[in-house]
């Protein structure tokens, strides 16, 4: 059931990225809410949840975008990795953390991209990585946390309404 | 441990794939593109209706303003057409007499924009039309205000466009007065920096620049768009400058690719 939800809330995010955003008409940068998913995906389910949500997200992104091919498939599973481990042995899960962890996904995400555009494509990812970094990370992180809460509330009600048909009872997500 | 391995030989795949052709992913790219583009084509619908909505029946401030103006105006374009057309039939003689390949016979598909990049680090559009339409990579994509970009993979139904504007774009180009050549390279900026202006160039701010064809790619005499901030670099060889656009591509709805691929895409027997 989890991976239905996640599946479906993946869709929907990548419907939204390349489309309602864009109807902003100009009003860039927009909230990346494949990388704000990833982050709470991998807070609730530790770094192998990280790893197939990193994995998913950045190969539907990369096929759906031009430039490294693989860039956003490696980025994104190794910060759904990094984050799943420092959740499972460090921290736990808060608003502040995700708030942290959005912020420092976002650059993460920016300088592995980048790094490998210069590597595989000899092309710079950004025109000025910094200004890019920064931006994305304030928009990312004034959307993650309701966006995070959301998706909480909806996880939480669909895997109640499963667990009540299946067992009678509700099963709270292994971290927590 | 296994997970990193895994994770390091996809990873290593898909950039590995970076080094030839894409090939080995149009599958999957494909499959991506063609799972999406319903969800796609529906979201557009709904937005633009209610767009429709708010456009057509609640926001009319100043419409009785706007259609004086734009009544002034059609009797002025009417006039400047008419010139125009006269002006377009003694073209078309002398260019039947030199043979020049013509623009005009390039056949075209209309196609409408279900999508945009999921990430703001590439610019491109997705256009739901695609390989059951006759579409393949590297065919030029315009709209009747200019040059938009190149198809860069098509799906079966629909197909992503790499924008001018992006920064692995460059297309080259004259200024229409002066005939000087330039490349326009898109910054992932709605302008584009313009490379190899002479510094001997006349080219001045607000002039036309078009496409001169010599990239393979996009045919010759494609608007692409006005220059501005054309500077003289002290110590350079070139004029410092930049491209605006013709088309506003943050609101583009449709577009006509061209069937039309550059020499080397194409298979014995092709039309060009």
């Amino acid at each position: 059931m989890r991976l239905a939800i996640y599946a479906v809330a993946l869709t929907l995010t990548f419907v939204a990225q390349t489309t309602f955003f864009h109807f902003t008409r100009g009003a860039a940068p927009w909230p990346d809410l494949a990388l704000i998913l990833l982050v709470y995906g991998s807070l609730r389910m530790g770094k192998i949840g990280g790893v197939k949500l990193g994995l998913a997200a950045g190969f539907a992104e990369d096929m759906l975008s031009y430039g490294v091919l693989g860039g956003n498939t490696c980025a994104m599973s190794l910060i759904g990795l990094g984050m799943g481990k420092l959740r499972e042995d460090i921290i736990s899960d808060s608003i502040t953390s995700r708030a942290l962890f959005t912020a420092t996904a976002t650059c993460v995400n920016a300088f592995i991209y980048s790094a490998l555009s210069r590597i595989f494509t000899d092309q710079a990812a950004f025109p000025s990585i910094g200004t890019h970094v920064l931006s994305c990370a304030a928009v990312n992180v004034l959307f993650a946390l309701p966006v995070m809460g959301v998706m909480e509330w909806a996880e939480e009600k669909i895997m109640r309404f499963s667990d009540a048909n299946a067992r009678g009872k509700y099963n709270a997500p292994p971290l927590d | 441990m296994i997970i990193l391995v895994v994770l390091l030989f996809i990873s290593i795949t898909l950039l590995g794939s970076n080094l030839r052709r894409r090939q080995p992913v149009s599958l999957a790219e494909n499959a991506a593109l063609t799972l999406l583009s319903p969800f796609q084509e529906a979201v557009e619908w709904a937005v633009m209706s209610v767009y429709g909505v708010w456009d057509r029946y609640i926001y009319l401030v100043d419409l009785r303003d706007e259609n004086a103006r734009l009544r002034t105006m059609s009797d002025k374009l009417a006039f400047e057409n008419l010139l125009l057309v006269e002006r377009l039939k003694s073209y078309q003689r002398l260019d039947s007499l030199l043979t020049f390949p013509s623009l005009d016979e390039t056949p075209f598909e209309a196609a409408q924009v279900i999508g945009r990049d999921p990430t703001d680090r590439s610019k491109v559009l997705i256009l739901n039309k695609g390989a059951k339409n006759g579409i393949a990579a590297n065919m030029p994509v315009v709209t009747h205000r200019g040059l938009v970009g190149r198809i860069v993979s098509a799906g079966w139904s629909s197909s992503k466009t790499l924008l001018i504007t992006d920064i692995r774009s460059a297309v080259d180009g004259i200024a229409q007065e002066t005939r000087d050549s330039l490349v326009a390279v898109g910054f992932n900026s709605p302008t584009l920096e313009v490379k190899y202006l002479s510094f001997n160039s006349k080219a001045k701010n607000g002039d036309i620049v078009i496409s001169s064809g010599l990239g393979g790619i996009f045919p010759k005499g494609l608007l692409i768009g006005v220059l501005e901030n054309v500077a003289p670099v002290s110590g350079g060889l070139f004029l410092s400058a930049q491209l605006r656009p013709t088309e506003d591509f943050g609101r583009l709805e449709e577009a006509l690719i061209l069937k039309r691929l550059p020499l080397e895409d194409q298979k014995p027997g092709d039309q060009r």
